[in-house]
């Protein structure tokens, strides 16, 4: 049984009185153990995804239409105390930018008890800490910075605490937005070989939400491309590397840096992402599209299978071609 | 050997800690953060230098500094085989113009209240080049140039009107509207989109071409160097660890600190096997650099040498130069 499983999820933000679209009948689901990859631009959607996922939409926010199972149980339709009870047991979320995610008045260890308290309120402050001394070995982190505050560690440091508390609940499922995005390369590595280390020893589920196909290359299983807050290709990790169907995809493989190929030329893809407070007829990617024709102005195209386990959303493989 | 447009021979650029009260009451000695700390560099006429380096190396104080943005605590820098340390008054102007900088954030870098039209044409109001009308004439063609067709539609626009990348355009534009010989160009990436990071890089070079640019650019990403530079040095705490050729750094790369930064990008491809040398630890403190080799304690080929020499750049391969004791062996 799937582990999660989202069907048709539309968000939708009120800006200045308008809707903007922000996340467009997107459906997925995802199997105990599994990682998916959420690969997409800024403004794709993918961000209002990951927090729609725990219910946890900013005050203009609002989930429009679909439906989320965490375990069988509707996350959409719990209420406020059942949805504590949700968040940080079964499914955890780590942010972006670790800096501004901590407080710098409290000790790492008072976060620790107070995240570990919240849910637990019968558990000793003793025992909290004992649970956050295990973790930070887990982490790789001596049991002494525990004393510390944040301003006394690196970036790579706060990251790892980031982590280390998502995990204080013992999660099912760990959502990471753009865990590596504000850290430089090699901490970056440090800390993707860290998160595979904890997916292994935890049996932990990931939904990794990143701009970086090198980073999903690594560590998902399958990937969901997203664009204009849809959906557009969902496949297995090697199926999108090396048989990518919808056009942004085969051009967002061609205009990623490699260091590893011998290709020098780069390539990209003209125009620049849909505007989602605006209704646009037909595709989303049409505008930018090499391979556009007649009907991709006019319906827009359904995600669906075209091989056992790629799901693409493009009027090419329609069978209706120019 | 073509000549080379700038010089930086053993600069070091040391910015001083502000004290606390009680540190200076005890009389603690004054500390400095070695952001610079004894770089020599040569950027021939017409190259792409890419300089790269993580966060805290010292990459964007080099850039500044050779700008002259601020003056460096000791070494020299030339420009056109003069020191511009020395450079006063009009001399001083006619540097500033030849010599212009692209910022990392184009958010941040315009004036949110200034048409962007204007933006373009303030570097030409503010050295008096041309009346009104010759300004705005050469500001619509320098849009034109990088992008904005027609740019009579753009010019009064501001620069909430236009998209990021648009926004970039229009920090080049009014870089090189001055005709500069000289551009640094600080991650003019990083706050881009990946789709749209290839156009504005491309755009760079085209207009390098055109208009017979040198480029330094500074970046994190090891990937722009591969695509574009002459000449790649990798900068780490406030010095130069490797730096040669971009065919010798790519394919014969020497310094464990460059080989662990190729092996920790990440690689679009799920089948590369990777033998990952994934270093420990992160990037000591500028105020206390490690003695010896400045990289020694994360180093995994570390012996006794690297902790008390500190290694000098030298040449190991055809115009490619390391600065570690591994090689002396």
């Amino acid at each position: 049984m799937a582990l999660i499983e989202v069907t048709e999820l539309s968000v939708s933000y009120s800006v200045f009185k308008r809707e903007l679209k922000a996340v467009q009948g997107v459906s997925f689901d995802l199997k105990e153990q599994e990682t998916l990859g959420i690969v997409g631009e800024s403004g794709c959607g993918k961000s209002t995804l990951g927090l729609a996922l725990l219910n946890l939409m900013p005050p203009q926010g609002k989930v429009t239409h679909g439906r989320i199972l965490l375990d069988g149980e509707d996350i959409l339709s719990l209420g406020k105390e059942q949805l504590r009870q949700i968040r940080g047991k079964k499914i955890a979320m780590i942010f972006q930018d670790p800096m501004t995610s901590l407080n710098p008045v409290k000790t790492i260890g008072n976060h620790f008890v107070e995240a570990i308290k919240a849910h637990n309120p019968d558990v000793s402050k003793a025992d909290a800490l004992e649970k956050a001394r295990k973790i930070l070995g887990q982490l790789g982190m001596s049991p002494e910075r525990l004393t510390d505050y944040p301003h006394q560690l690196s970036g790579g440091m706060k990251q790892r605490i980031m982590i280390g508390l998502s995990l204080a609940l013992d999660p099912k499922l760990l959502i990471a937005d753009e865990p590596t995005t504000a850290l430089d390369v090699i901490i970056e590595a440090q800390i993707l070989e860290l998160l595979r280390q904890l997916k292994q020893s935890l049996k932990l589920s990931m939904i990794l939400i990143t701009h970086n196909l090198g980073i999903v290359a690594e560590v998902a299983d399958k990937i969901a491309i997203m664009y204009g807050g849809e959906i557009f290709e969902l496949a297995d990790t090697k199926t999108i590397f090396r048989k990518p169907l919808f056009p942004y995809t085969q051009l967002l493989l061609k205009l990623v840096p490699n260091i590893a190929s011998e290709s020098t030329s780069l390539e990209w893809i003209p125009g620049s992402p849909p505007d989602l407070s605006i209704p646009l007829m037909g595709c989303k990617f049409a505008e930018r599209c090499p391979y556009v024709f007649g009907k991709c102005r006019t319906d827009a195209p359904k995600l669906r299978e075209v091989e056992p386990g790629h799901k693409v959303a493009c009027h090419l493989y329609d069978g209706g071609k120019p | 050997m073509t000549e080379a447009l700038l010089q930086l021979e053993d600069v070091k650029k040391h910015f001083p800690v502000k004290r606390s009260f009680i540190e200076g009451l005890v009389g603690s000695k004054a500390k400095y953060v070695r952001a610079v700390d004894g770089v020599s560099l040569r950027i021939q006429e017409g190259e792409v230098f890419v300089l790269v380096g993580e966060s805290g190396s010292g990459k964007t104080t080099l850039g500044k500094l050779s700008l002259r943005v601020f003056l460096p605590t000791s070494g020299e820098i030339s420009f056109e085989g003069r020191s511009i340390s020395s450079l006063r008054g009009q001399k001083l102007k006619e540097f500033r113009r030849s010599a212009q900088m692209v910022y990392q954030d184009p958010s941040a870098a315009l004036n949110p209240r200034v048409r962007i039209g204007d933006a373009v044409r303030e570097p030409l109001r503010f050295h008096k080049m041309g009346n009104k009308t010759e300004q705005k004439e050469r500001a619509l063609s320098m849009m034109k140039r990088v992008g904005f067709d027609p740019p009579e539609e753009f010019y009064s626009r501001f620069p909430h009107e236009l998209s990021g990348g648009q926004r970039q355009r229009i920090v080049i534009a009014r870089a090189l509207i001055l005709g500069p010989k000289f551009v640094v160009a600080d991650e003019p990436v990083a706050m881009l989109d990946v789709s749209i990071r290839a156009q504005i890089l491309k755009l760079l070079l085209d207009l390098k071409k055109e208009m017979n640019l040198t480029l330094l650019i500074i970046t994190h990403d090891i990937a722009i160097a591969k695509y574009f530079a002459d000449h790649v040095a990798i900068m780490y705490l406030g010095q130069i660890a490797e730096y040669g050729t971009r065919k010798e750094i790519f394919k014969n790369s020497m310094h464990p600190y460059t080989k662990a930064l190729f092996s920790s990008v990440p690689i679009p491809d799920p089948e590369l096997s990777k033998n990952r040398m994934v270093i420990q630890g992160e990037v000591p403190s500028a105020i206390n650099p490690p003695s010896g080799c400045r990289f020694n304690p994360r180093c995994p080929f570390v012996f006794d040498r690297c902790k008390v020499e500190e290694p000098k750049l030298v040449e190991r391969g055809p115009e490619h130069f390391v600065s570690c004791h591994l090689y002396d062996k």
